[in-house]
């Protein structure tokens, strides 16, 4: 672990380009990201409900 | 928006609570919240918020209707219910939603039964799932935050799952 931090305290550049990984990784885990997803499954479980309840949809 | 926990508890459950609340204000959707009583706001992202006393719910068993939530939420008619991390009032909620004809989407999130496993209560962590297999039987259906989750509910016999994971906040 004392050896990573060296690491990454000598090298700016490295840091840098880590830095950035993790954060174009967490990017598409935004909760506006997160919540379109939940709204989907809103929208799939009432949709489910409807043709459930209606007669005409056979 | 049923959920177990809200402001001023701050907590994960809480946390997942107020960022859907603004994401369904910002899209324009309608909400109300309804949690236990905690002198909470009265009001969050624009959507008005109802407590309910422990009194209202505790006293009921479970699979009872409980008048004042079936009634808030027979007043408002909402498309869906979101049952944030549902116990009592979550499971009153769900409950109301089947009776009153509305979709119900319940959020697994609490993992009190490996809590339990983690303290060694053998004995709690039955109980636990029990509870847990019965709270979430009552869901259209039930999210969990993890495939490890998810493969606890399936274990239950639970069918209607899906993998919800939770938003990182990139703004810090």
């Amino acid at each position: 672990m004392r050896e990573y931090v060296r690491t990454l305290a000598a090298d700016p550049a490295l840091r840098a380009r880590m830095g950035e990984a993790g954060r174009r990784r967490v990017l598409s885990r935004t909760w506006e990201s997160v919540c379109i997803d939940l709204f989907a499954r809103y929208e799939e479980v009432i949709a489910a409900r409807r043709q459930a309840t209606s007669p005409m949809s056979a | 928006m049923v959920t177990e926990s809200f402001l001023p508890s701050l907590n994960g459950v809480t946390t997942s609570v107020r960022h859907v609340l603004e994401q369904l204000a910002a899209r324009g959707h309608e909400a109300i919240v309804i949690t236990p009583s905690a002198e909470s706001p009265r009001r969050y992202a624009g959507f008005a918020v109802h407590e309910v006393p422990a009194i209202g719910y505790r006293s009921f068993q479970v699979g009872m209707p409980v008048p004042q939530v079936q009634q808030l939420l027979a007043r408002f008619a909402p498309d869906v219910i979101h049952a944030a991390s549902p116990f009592l009032l979550g499971t009153a909620a769900l409950a109301a939603g089947r009776r009153l004809g509305i979709a119900t989407v319940a959020i697994y999130q609490t993992d009190v039964a490996r809590y339990a496993r983690r303290n060694r209560l053998r004995a709690l962590e039955t109980a636990a799932w029990n509870v847990v297999r019965r709270v979430h039987e009552g869901a259209d259906l039930t999210l969990a935050p993890s495939t490890a989750a998810l493969a606890d509910l399936r274990r239950l016999g639970l069918t209607r799952l899906a993998l919800w994971g939770r938003g990182v906040d990139v703004h810090g």
